[in-house]
């Protein structure tokens, strides 16, 4: 499980981004992350990612706080996909994917049959396989996005057998993974969204790999996620499932917009934005 | 392909190039030499004029522009993986200058106590490529989303600029014979006559590509930016700085032999990437041993073309290297 308790963070000491964040992700969760521009979505997605570090509160790993792993045991089970990728140089799909295999490998180890059927494996997942030798630059942005899913796959798994096993377990192994995913479709077109969309939900019904998702789309999360914490500069206003946490007056409060929620015939749950909330200000 | 056999390929692919101009270089130039009497042993080498042009004029120029043209090849890849732009290379960013004006102090007042047994010039050279790397390194912390073209194109205009500046004030300081051998030097000249600055830059040379070996794998990672590359598990401040270290021992190495010599930081990594892809793994190896023969090629150029007036290669790898990065400048995007 990762664990979140009472986080605070601020990028400068006396400004705090994060205050009081609390949340957990148990394995095989899809978790939303909602907030407005500006509300913190990101930088908590890189203290549970581990790049960043609390100035109060703990972030745990199946109960070990994630300091205590070094930077690879970190990466071999929580992979982030950020909202784009570009790439300096013009490497082939099949080399983005693999270097999800960075933490599995030595300083000097060259990847081996094991890493690269992982690879294809990942990148068959996300229907990229076929794109396998071609220069990513020359990728649609959904495409682009599909082929980082793969490399975030390729990452978390651990082989039996492998190093990732043996070293750096000071928690037991009982999670998939975590995929943390920032805005994952904010620059696609409306059917490259759905497809990531179903993409994710695939990948956690096929390999019970935890999902943790920061967006401002509140359609998305609302078909996406189970739960969803809706996150207002720093704090946490609602945390749960999403059908009790998503309510017309937590919209209005967290972005200051009056919605309708209905059910559709799918079973889906839509959110209809109407107009801006009177005062025009979120929790004015 | 497997990368073990690209790997193969490229090493020995590159490395019969390198032999290839190694062993055509020394027996080419103004005064033609016969190889057999070279290494007719039973003439005294004092007599042997074959000999003595062959072992002390051509094979230490020959072996420095190896050496040189390896060391700016590597450094150029180092600095654009490191950086995420093609442009960058020790000569656009001015770390050549800084070294330069580094190696110039230490020539012109006749430094010599070495530093940890590394003698007074490349140590200095060395200094001054820090110096200028910690500036570039500096302006790349301030600016989060990293160095555009344009403020990376400037900062090295203007580091050149000033370095140049300050190595003129120290000419000022030297003797008329100094000048024009410093002046020549700062050509890029290959010249040395000796094989003492090759061997008093080896330390700072192996230093170099020992890092260059562990660094091929996180310049991949860091072509994805440096948060992305974090989140797959690199060390990403322990990398940028072992590659801006390693680059300016590299760098610190080849000024201290032959100058600020330009432009093959940016040709070398460019077609090596045409042709064996973008992986550093590839690319550090492939740079290192083509721009070894580019370099030396391009000095049998300069000392042939006009024989026997030996130009500096400084001269021949700018009109090959000025139009070649003017080039890229428009076709990039």
């Amino acid at each position: 499980m990762l664990q979140a308790a009472d986080v605070w963070f601020g990028y400068e000491a006396a400004v705090p981004v994060l205050r009081g964040i609390s949340l957990a992700v148990v394995p095989g969760a899809i978790v939303g992350i909602l907030g407005p521009n500006g509300s913190g979505k990101t930088t908590l997605l890189r203290l549970l990612a581990g790049t960043r570090h609390p100035q109060r509160g703990a972030i745990t790993l199946n109960g070990a706080p994630l300091g205590r792993f070094s930077r690879a045991a970190l990466a071999r089970r929580m992979a982030v996909v950020p909202q784009e990728t570009h790439l300096a140089f013009d490497y082939t799909v099949a080399e983005v994917a693999m270097m999800g295999r960075y933490p599995h490998l030595g300083a000097f180890e060259i990847e081996g049959p094991s890493d690269i059927e992982v690879v294809d494996e990942a990148l068959d997942a996300t229907g990229t396989l076929p794109l396998k030798h071609r220069p990513f630059a020359t990728l649609s942005g959904g495409e682009k996005q599909r082929v980082v899913i793969a490399a975030a796959l390729a990452q978390i798994v651990r082989l039996p057998g492998h190093r990732s096993l043996h070293e750096g377990g000071q928690a037991e192994e009982t999670d998939e993974g975590f995929l943390l995913l920032d805005e994952p479709t904010a620059s696609l077109d409306l059917a490259y969204q759905l497809e990531i969309a179903a993409l994710l939900k695939r990948l956690r019904d096929e390999r019970h790999v935890a999902i943790v998702i920061s967006t401002h789309d509140l359609a998305l999360a609302a078909t996406l996620c189970e739960r969803i914490a809706l996150i207002r500069t720093g704090e946490i206003v609602a945390e749960g499932p999403t059908a009790e946490a998503l309510t017309r007056e937590r919209i209005r409060q967290v972005y200051g917009v009056e919605a309708d929620i209905f059910t559709h015939a799918s079973g889906q749950r839509i959110i209809v934005p109407i107009r801006r909330a009177p005062n025009g200000r979120p929790d004015a | 392909m497997t990368l073990e056999r690209r790997f193969a390929r490229t090493l020995l692919g590159f490395g019969a190039l390198l032999l290839a101009t190694l062993v055509f270089a020394p027996i080419v130039g103004s005064t033609p030499i016969s190889l057999r009497r070279v290494f007719d042993f039973s003439v005294p080498f004092a007599d042997n004029t074959d000999a003595q042009i062959f072992f002390i004029a051509r094979l230490p120029r020959t072996l420095a522009g190896a050496c040189v043209g390896a060391l700016f090849a590597a450094a150029g890849v180092v600095f654009q993986g490191l950086l995420r732009n093609p442009l960058a290379t020790p000569f656009t960013l001015g770390v050549s200058t800084g070294a330069a004006l580094g190696a110039v102090l230490a020539i012109t007042f006749n430094w010599s106590i070495g530093i940890a047994g590394i003698s007074a010039v490349p140590a200095a050279a060395f200094a001054g490529s820090l110096v200028a790397v910690a500036i570039v390194y500096a302006l790349a912390q301030a600016r989060h989303r990293g160095l555009s073209t344009t403020v990376l194109l400037l900062a090295g205009v203007t580091m050149n600029a000033f370095f140049s500046a300050m190595v003129l004030f120290v000419q000022y300081f030297a003797s008329f014979a100094d000048t024009y051998r410093t002046l020549r030097w700062l050509m890029g000249d290959l010249d040395v006559s000796s094989y003492q600055p090759i061997l008093a830059a080896l330390p700072t040379t192996i230093a170099a590509f020992a890092i260059f070996a562990w660094l091929a794998r996180p310049l991949n990672l860091l072509s994805l930016g440096p948060d992305s590359a974090e989140s797959r598990g690199l060390d990403v401040t322990r990398a940028q700085r072992g590659a801006f270290l390693s680059a300016s021992l590299a760098t610190g190495a080849a000024v201290s032999i032959g100058g600020p010599i330009g432009f093959v930081g940016i040709i070398i990594p460019h077609l090596v990437r045409l042709l064996v892809g973008p992986d550093h793994r590839l690319v550090l190896p492939a740079a290192a041993l083509f721009g070894a023969a580019f370099l030396v090629g391009c000095d049998l150029i300069a000392r042939t073309i006009l024989a026997p007036v030996e130009l500096p290669v400084g001269i021949i790898t700018a009109l090959i290297g000025g139009p070649f990065f003017l080039w890229l400048l428009i076709r990039r995007p």
